[in-house]
């Protein structure tokens, strides 16, 4: 009997003990210069819930958030060809109904809102054929919700960028003419690397990809890269201000073949300008209105130091050079999205590399990669042409992608990360 | 009856407890409005700061120009939106509903954050709209402060919404109250809660957590159907009250500790804890149809209390808000509410359960049969439960983690050295007045 009670409280002490002393117990912290301690994410495979009425999206070109947490998604489905293959029985898509092109979801998954104009051309519009979409940018791609909740849509077959009401009832801006690009004499819409007439127009565009608009003024920054390579800036009432950026592979320029060079235009809290350098695997980051700078674009236009260059997998996409002397993926590199986490620091930056399909976390201010997630396939949490990323109010990210892979995927976050101290210090 | 029969009985009916179809699942609703406010007590006046969506403003009608609010020709309607929220958003002092002596009001881009923290909210709302600001119609807030003036910060404040009543629950309030000396808290209320009291008195917390702790009980059917297991092999009036003494001693034990924010906090805790509680629902059923050894049930009561009591805890949790200062009072008001509706429970189902196994369901078969009928239920509980369990994020170890799960195993073994302590006692004043519990039993 008495052993028995010695047990008891031998195993009440030890319990006693294990609580102190892990509750004070403090690992200790990472060393200096190693980056913040990153997130970690899982997929939510219920996110969102089924879409109506047979409802399929086709590509997903382009995944934002607004100021409720809402996100909205720009596909491709209703695209000429944008629902044959996959879900279709011989190449037919006979249940599928292709998705109106913008879809809003509430935070829960759940679509509240849907809409966008499907028609496509039944005859010529500028150099755009028919079956191009008639009202919406043709090749539908990238999306920024700004801060007036606007929803803006780029276009990478196409020569303008869109601005809608947030519930997509009005255009109430359109910059550059559809059909037109700035590819002179023609205007045809397509790479303009070797055309030093190009790259330069102040009211034309040439396949944009994505868009970012400054809350302090409303500028208007355009990744200008499918088929031209600047960044283009213009004010709130779209007149253009300036640009920067050409055809070549040096700091300043964009990768000169086709294809999103840049991929990618996104501001940061830090002031500065953060630009995808899709085929040089890396990030170029700007002033907003950058002083080093010089004509030395391939037509004489303006080329802009960065104020730092931030690899992400470098020679994914380069090749044939001196560092990377094997074979890459060329446009499909490593540098395609990017977003960061929501604390006021921005302390990390998320960056959606389709060419290795892995979503990387830097931190940002040090350009470091901390981790990733991600391999190619198409089960859940698996990436196929992973093309876009955001983030919300709580820092849970949500993944389009495009060509084989044609969805979109909610990444939730499970903490840990360092940035929700530094929220706490506030 | 001969043992064949009854083992004949009893995979029959076991048998048909995990057939059959599973329970619906219940219906959400997406769309989702929040109005945020900062409800401040000062020494003579009293601050109402609230932030609303704009489309919960389309009968103010605000002036536009195309699609952009008209801000140099908005005050007249921004006047009418502040009229309008001192009628449907009432601040009352000890039942005396005050009146703004001054309200101002301005709209907002719905980028702005200023409603982070109240200073700011406050210099926010002073402000004029930056020149060159636009904001689309529906595509932003109105951001109000209004100033009541108050007899004295120790009154009774209540508050209440009617905004947009038609959006029932989905128009949800978000309050953070800052009164004057006190930590600040923060609760949701929506115009389908009434008139919430912002700093209750103790016995109005009281009230009002009993008539919740009952409630709870009434509505919680799988703790209802725990309750019935336990009784169902027709006790002795000791033995009841031995068992359900010890599922209350031990769901107040974890009850407790789940409202200090001793419980784990992942998302895994509550599915595992439903999926628990289900399981212990099959659990106590097939050991009433295998017909075990009764006399410990009531230790295993107080094992499968400790999770009831975690379940039990998210009733309370989300109403917390409402206890005021009154965390203690409002705590045990609880546990009083779930013991009184369990004894109301018990005293509507002994009889019955007596009743039933009298005149329908006589003997063994009858025990078989009930609990049969359990553990079906129990099972497809058990299996939705499980599902979403084995869908979410599981824990990683951690040391904050251990120490959580050290200090529940130091309490439990208190508690379970407390209780056995007393129990010998019992036992040893009363050991000729316990009759057995085979005794007890029929058959």
């Amino acid at each position: 009997m008495k052993s028995k009670w010695y047990v008891y409280i031998g195993t009440l002490a030890l319990a006693l003990a294990l609580a102190v002393g892990l509750g004070t117990w403090t690992p200790a912290t990472q060393a200096d210069g190693k980056g913040a301690k990153p997130p970690t994410y899982q997929v939510d495979p219920f996110w969102p819930k089924p879409l109506p009425d047979n409802w399929v999206t086709g590509e997903v070109a382009g995944t934002c958030v607004d100021s409720g947490d809402h996100v909205f998604i720009v596909t491709r489905g209703f695209q000429t060809g944008g629902l044959v293959s996959p879900e279709g029985v011989a190449g037919q898509p006979v249940k599928s109904k292709a998705s109106p092109p913008a879809i809003e979801f509430d935070r829960k998954g759940n679509v509240v809102n849907a809409w966008g104009d499907p028609s496509l051309n039944t005859v010529p519009q500028g150099t755009l054929g028919v079956g191009t979409n008639a009202v919406l940018p043709n090749g539908i791609h990238g999306c920024f919700v700004d801060y007036q909740d606007n929803v803006w849509i780029g276009g990478n077959g196409d020569g303008v960028v869109q601005k809608y009401s947030h519930d997509g009832q009005h255009l109430l801006m359109q910059i550059g003419t559809k059909g037109v690009c700035d590819n002179p004499p023609a205007n045809t819409c397509g790479n303009s690397g070797a055309n030093p007439a190009a790259n330069q127009s102040k009211t034309m565009l040439n396949q944009p990809a994505d868009i970012a608009v400054d809350p302090s003024n409303g500028d208007i920054y355009i990744a200008d890269g499918y088929g031209n390579h600047r960044v283009v800036v213009f004010d709130k009432n779209g007149n253009f201000l300036r640009q920067w950026g050409s055809a070549g592979t040096g700091p300043g320029f964009f990768q000169p073949g086709d294809g999103g060079h840049p991929h990618c235009v996104v501001l940061g809290a830090d002031g500065l300008v953060y630009t995808c350098d899709r085929g040089s695997d890396r990030i170029q980051v700007f002033e907003k209105n950058p002083k080093s700078c010089t004509n030395t674009g391939v037509g004489g236009e303006r080329v802009c130091l960065p104020v730092k260059i931030i690899p992400v997998v470098p020679c994914t996409g380069a090749s044939g050079t001196a560092v990377c002397p094997g074979t890459g993926l060329g446009t499909a590199g490593s540098a395609w999205d990017l977003d960061f986490s929501p604390d006021k620091r921005q302390t990390f930056m998320f960056e959606a590399d389709g060419g290795n399909e892995v979503l990387w976390i830097f931190d940002r201010a040090l350009g470091k990669i901390l981790s990733g997630f991600g391999r190619p396939g198409h089960m859940a949490g698996d990436f196929t042409f992973l093309h876009t990323v955001a983030a919300d109010s709580k820092g849970n990210l949500f993944l389009g992608e495009t060509v084989g892979g044609r969805r979109f995927q909610k990444f939730v976050k499970r903490g840990d990360g360092d940035d929700d101290d530094h929220d706490k210090d506030k | 009856m001969s043992d064949r029969w009854i083992r004949l009985v009893a995979a029959f009916s076991f048998g048909c407890a995990l057939l059959g179809p599973a329970p619906a699942r219940s219906h959400e609703f997406s769309l989702e409005s929040v109005m945020n406010a900062f409800v401040v007590i000062e020494p003579r006046e009293a601050h109402l700061v609230i932030r609303l969506p704009l489309h919960l403003l389309r009968t103010i009608d605000l002036p536009v120009t195309g699609r952009e609010l008209d801000l140099a020709n908005a005050e007249p309607a921004i006047q009418r939106a502040l009229a309008a929220l001192a009628r449907e958003i009432t601040l009352s002092e000890d039942g005396r509903r005050l009146v703004p002596s001054s309200a101002i009001g301005r709209l907002s881009l719905p980028s702005d954050r200023s409603f982070d923290r109240y200073e700011e909210a406050v210099a926010h709302v002073a402000r004029p709209v930056a020149p060159g600001t636009v904001i689309y119609a529906d595509q932003g807030y109105l951001d109000a402060h209004l100033t009541y003036a108050i007899a004295q910060p120790t009154s009774e404040f209540t508050i209440r919404t009617t905004v947009a009543p038609e959006l029932k629950d989905y128009l949800k309030l978000a309050i953070r109250y800052m009164p004057l000396g006190e930590k600040s808290r923060a609760m949701v209320i929506t115009s389908r809660s009434g008139t919430v009291a912002l700093n209750p008195t103790w016995y109005q917390a009281a009230a009002g957590f009993v008539a919740l702790g009952i409630a709870h009980i009434l509505s919680g059917i799988d703790h209802l159907l725990f309750l019935l297991c336990l009784v169902i092999p027709a006790l002795g009036w000791r033995q009841v009250v031995a068992i359900v003494t010890a599922f209350t001693v031990a769901h107040s034990f974890t009850l407790l500790g789940s409202a200090y924010g001793l419980a784990p906090a992942g998302a895994w805790f509550p599915p595992f804890v439903e999926t628990a509680i289900a399981a212990s629902i099959v659990y106590m059923a097939l050991e009433n149809i295998v017909g075990t050894d009764f006399r410990r049930r009531w230790l295993i009561a107080g094992l499968f209390g400790l999770v009831h009591g975690f379940g039990f805890s998210y009733g309370l949790q989300q109403n917390l808000q409402f206890a005021g200062q009154h965390l203690l009072v409002s705590l045990f008001s609880f546990n009083l509410g779930i013991e009184i509706g369990q004894l109301a429970v018990l005293a509507v189902m002994l009889p019955a359960l007596a009743v039933l196994r009298r005149y329908v369901l006589p003997g063994r078969v009858g025990v078989i049969i009930l609990s049969a009928i359990a553990a079906h239920t129990g099972w497809h509980w058990m299996i939705e439960r499980g599902t979403v369990l084995w869908q979410v994020d599981w824990p990683r170890p951690s040391g904050a983690g251990l120490a959580v799960l050290a200090w529940w195993v130091f309490g439990v073994l208190l508690v379970a050295g407390g209780v056995r302590l007393i129990a010998r006692r019992v036992r040893v004043a009363h050991r000729s007045a316990l009759p057995s519990l085979e005794k007890a039993l029929p058959d």
